[in-house]
């Protein structure tokens, strides 16, 4: 959508919208009836300036093909003095302007409309577009360099603390390669969910997602532990991968420091159930209903940190169920008070009931 | 008029039928990157035992005639045929000359929807950074559905269905398709001469193509 910087009307029985530097007079919000409508309707086909029916001024001009109406104009020669003046209220800052500064602003306007609409938009998209290219390239290089640096280091050992630089070197890649897939799936939902579905072991996604945030989690000091261990494994798309990890990632960010997260596996007859949780802020009612809701933080989640948009599990579930993975949430009842915030075990858990069966290949 | 006794038999019978194919090995298999950069982990991959080459744009698409599996980039490649959909553009080629090869698209643009028409033609899609285990990973999938009966009959039947066969043979073919590898008896009399006489030339010509592919031949023994 293109903004303006003068007050614009994009449907023609709706009130004018303010511009980004000129605002809307009130009078024309408030009392924006059907006479407005039936005259822009009047004048929307021929470009030029109009005095509308309460003193101010339009103007309809055409750039690349669109329609824009500038209005609730205050135009020397073309807008109602007196009439501009009375509907104004005292607190309304609105410049009466010369008709060679409006057509200045206008002009300006309009260079940018044209460069906006017709030229930068897809220079813009296609730098982007190479810029995600190159990204995913380089990302792709840090990768292999630090695959290979850390097989090196387990036949030619240089020590504990090189064998850890190396290995967060491979993890920071495999999280931006996560973030990136957490961005396109935001933006582009559609294919990740119509591709192909492939054997995926549940328990290997773990373990992955677990390698990719193991500095986020020692930086705050967390402990893992896995309990149990599965063989299962799904039928799953490739953005399955993003499970795990979204989970994982929202218990690091909402567990206190030097505090630990538990992952369980369980195998129930032909199920898998996977529990993690963590110590962090408790489930309000509310958030019980909304918590996997696009961009809702709970309560005690936004006292705990600032940082999260509420997309996180949202994703989550979405993966969930496009592979028809129970996901539920809930908070022990019993919590406690640390430093002021509140406190509780925190559980997501995963039901898992499409294992897979054995190939008829050899 | 046709009458048919007894209930035809579909591929998802092979779902749950007691046969065995052979698993070809990842040697046997033919695959080619196009890429106008260098692929990382080539090496790697040759060292697993792919039968992986690559070559950094196509001139014409019938150079790919020989591989089974076709991983092709988005970006900088397919530069002959002059869209901006580049290398998306030339999934949709590959797919019109060769309907029966397994493609998959390889790139950092899953953000971005206008792509979205393109890459659902690949059989597959895999991002640009994966790691040498994924990399593993995918090239197995693809071959498992290279040699998968029920996937590719579904991409000969969707072909056909485009060509206009009648649905009554359509029906006739997927049934003798299914018989015989359940009876595990080798594709050379497929399909049969009662049934050959049904269909037109342009049918038979494209179930011989589909016959005629590597894979096939490998996995039934022909």
């Amino acid at each position: 959508m293109l903004t303006f910087a003068l007050p614009t009307i994009e449907i023609l029985d709706k009130p004018p919208q303010d511009g980004t530097i000129f605002k809307c007079p009130l009078f024309c919000k408030r009392h924006f009836n059907h006479k407005c409508t039936e005259y822009y309707k009047s004048i929307i086909d021929n470009s030029g300036i109009y005095k509308c029916p309460y003193g101010f001024a339009t103007e309809i001009i055409e750039i690349e093909g669109l329609k824009i109406i500038i209005t609730a104009l205050n135009i020397e020669k073309f807008s109602s003095r007196l009439d501009v003046r009375k509907r104004l209220t005292k607190n309304e800052l609105y410049p009466r302007f010369k008709i060679e500064d409006y057509y200045f602003i206008r002009s300006t306007l309009k260079r940018a409309l044209v460069d906006a609409s017709a030229e930068s938009y897809p220079i813009t998209k296609n730098y982007i577009n190479d810029m995600f290219h190159e990204l995913r390239k380089l990302n792709a290089e840090i990768k292999r360099q630090g695959d290979y640096l850390l097989r090196e280091l387990k036949i030619y050992p240089k020590g504990d603390r090189v064998l850890d630089r190396a290995q967060n070197l491979f993890s920071t890649s495999q999280l931006i390669s996560a973030r990136l897939n957490a961005f396109d799936l935001s933006l582009n939902p559609e294919l990740p969910f119509s591709g192909l579905k492939h054997k995926a072991s549940v328990y290997r996604k773990f373990e992955k997602a677990m390698h990719c945030l193991s500095l986020s989690a020692r930086n705050k000091r967390i402990n893992i532990i896995v309990e149990g261990e599965s063989h299962a494994n799904i039928h799953a798309l490739e953005v399955f991968d993003l499970l795990p990890f979204l989970i994982i990632e929202n218990a690091i960010k909402y567990s206190t420091k030097n505090s630990d997260i538990n992952i369980k596996f369980q195998e129930i007859r032909n199920s898998l159930r996977v529990d993690i949780s963590n110590f962090g802020p408790p489930l309000s009612k509310e958030d019980q209903v909304n918590i996997f809701d696009r961009g809702y933080r709970g309560i005690y989640a936004k006292e705990f940190t600032p940082e999260g948009t509420g997309i996180g599990l949202y994703l989550a579930k979405a993966i969930a169920d496009a592979h028809n993975i129970e996901i539920s949430s809930f908070s022990n009842s019993q919590s406690i008070s640390e430093r002021g915030i509140t406190l509780a075990e925190f559980i997501i858990s995963l039901k898992f009931h499409n294992l897979i069966n054995e190939s008829n290949l050899k | 008029m046709y009458v048919l006794i007894g209930k035809p038999k579909t591929a998802h019978d092979l779902n749950t039928a007691d046969y065995q194919l052979t698993k070809p090995n990842r040697s046997d298999v033919p695959i080619v990157i196009i890429d106008d950069q260098h692929v990382p982990y080539i090496e790697d991959l040759r060292y697993n035992g792919f039968n992986v080459m690559y070559i950094n744009d196509l001139d014409q698409i019938e150079s790919i005639k020989g591989f089974e599996i076709i991983i092709c980039d988005i970006k900088g490649v397919g530069k002959k045929f002059k869209s901006r959909y580049e290398g998306a553009h030339l999934i949709s080629e590959i797919r019109r000359v060769y309907p029966f090869k397994i493609i998959v698209g390889y790139t950092a643009y899953t953000f971005d929807a206008s792509y979205n028409q393109y890459l659902s033609l690949a059989d597959d899609i895999f991002k640009k950074d994966i790691d040498i285990d994924d990399w593993i990973a995918h090239l197995d999938n693809a071959i498992d559905l290279a040699i998968n009966p029920i996937y590719k009959w579904k991409s000969i039947r969707n072909y056909l269905l485009n060509n206009n066969i009648k649905t009554i043979d359509l029906v006739r073919l997927e049934d003798e398709y299914v018989r015989l590898i359940q009876r595990k008896i080798k594709l050379d009399s497929f399909p049969s001469k009662r049934l050959r006489n049904d269909l037109s030339e342009e049918i038979q010509f494209i179930i011989k193509s589909f016959l005629n592919s590597l894979i096939i031949k490998l996995i039934f023994h022909l």
